[in-house]
């Protein structure tokens, strides 16, 4: 019987090579450690999750009321980042229906306009109430169905808040959308119609 | 943002509808808003000026009837306006809210639909 033995020996090419891959694993982790942040409270279903790496390649297009952004607004191409420095669009999420299209929507217009999603803001009144879409100066509340009570919880946020609530309700009858309409209340119906209304109110 | 209206032939709708509620520990405020959590942190949120303005809301047709319920007099009725991110929490408070009210409630729910508000079904509302 005999008895092999193995010399086992690193090829001096690999060295470097292995180095460079465990800097760029630690670069990646300490990247998403610091880029995902998750929303946590009552409303733990909701949460908005940072995308690391997704960077709009264009601009954000400012639009006023009137002005249609064309149908490509949302086939917008997304990269990966690949070490530039750019601004990161965050992904939203809502069990409640139409909000997450609406704020992920938003974000990829506007990167950064979305404050939160499902938020609690102050009235003054002293309590919170509970928006969609929060974009600071602007609340978004949704409504799905034919949107029965959205003008009067548009008109009652704007009051008890002091911020310019709008609706976005893609299925409100003509006849209601007309009645908010001759009341001064912004209901958008299109995805389109939202980011002209809050391009045109700021 | 999800919401309701709770009709009744009750004047004194929302006073009615606040009292009940702060007896199991609601908040109330001057400007006629009670807040109530459940022990899940679900958040209904009552209004009591609904505005003149929009009457249309909920006075207007078309609704459709859940189940076979004395239908309001929605001439005589007034109206407050209920917050709730969640259907069955909506459900749970609202049967018991009406079973403190003296007379009958109905909610009107985001589509239309028509409830006596002590037989919401929470999964078939549309808030």
């Amino acid at each position: 019987m005999t008895t092999r033995t193995q010399q086992r020996s690193t090829p001096l090419w690999l060295l470097p090579f292995l180095a460079a891959l465990i800097a760029a694993l630690a670069a990646i982790l300490g990247f998403t450690t610091a880029s995902v942040s998750a929303a946590v409270g009552a409303e733990t279903r909701v949460g908005a999750i940072n995308v690391a790496g997704e960077v709009l390649v264009e601009p954000p297009q400012h639009v006023s009321a009137g002005q249609h952004p064309g149908p490509g607004l949302d086939q917008r191409p997304i990269v990966v980042a690949t070490g530039v420095a750019a601004n990161s669009v965050r992904t939203f999420a809502s069990a409640d229906a139409h909000v997450a299209d609406a704020a992920n929507r938003i974000e990829h217009a506007m990167p950064g306009r979305v404050v939160g999603v499902n938020s609690q803001v102050s009235m003054a009144n002293g309590l919170s109430r509970e928006v969609d879409i929060d974009l600071g100066d602007l609340l978004v509340q949704v409504k799905s169905g034919n949107a029965r009570g959205l003008t009067g919880q548009l008109m009652s946020t704007t009051a008890s808040t002091g911020r310019t609530a709008i609706g976005y309700a893609p299925d409100i009858s003509e006849g209601a959308w007309l009645n908010a309409a001759r009341q001064g209340v912004p209901i958008a119906r299109t995805l389109d119609e939202l980011l002209a209304i809050i391009g045109e109110l700021g | 943002m999800k919401g309701a209206f709770l009709v009744a032939e009750d004047a004194d709708l929302y006073r009615n509808v606040r009292d009940a509620l702060v007896r199991v520990g609601a908040v109330a405020t001057d400007d006629d808003v009670v807040q109530f959590r459940d022990e899940l942190g679900n958040l209904l949120t009552v209004f009591g000026r609904v505005p003149m303005s929009t009457d249309w809301e909920w006075r207007e047709g078309p609704l459709t009837i859940h189940g076979t319920i004395p239908l309001p007099s929605l001439e005589r009725a007034t109206a407050c306006w209920l917050e709730c991110r969640s259907e069955r929490a909506f459900a749970v408070i609202v049967r018991q809210l009406a079973t403190e009210l003296a007379g009958p409630a109905w909610v009107i729910d985001g589509d239309g639909g028509l409830w006596l508000a002590s037989k919401v079904d929470p999964d078939r509302l549309k808030l």
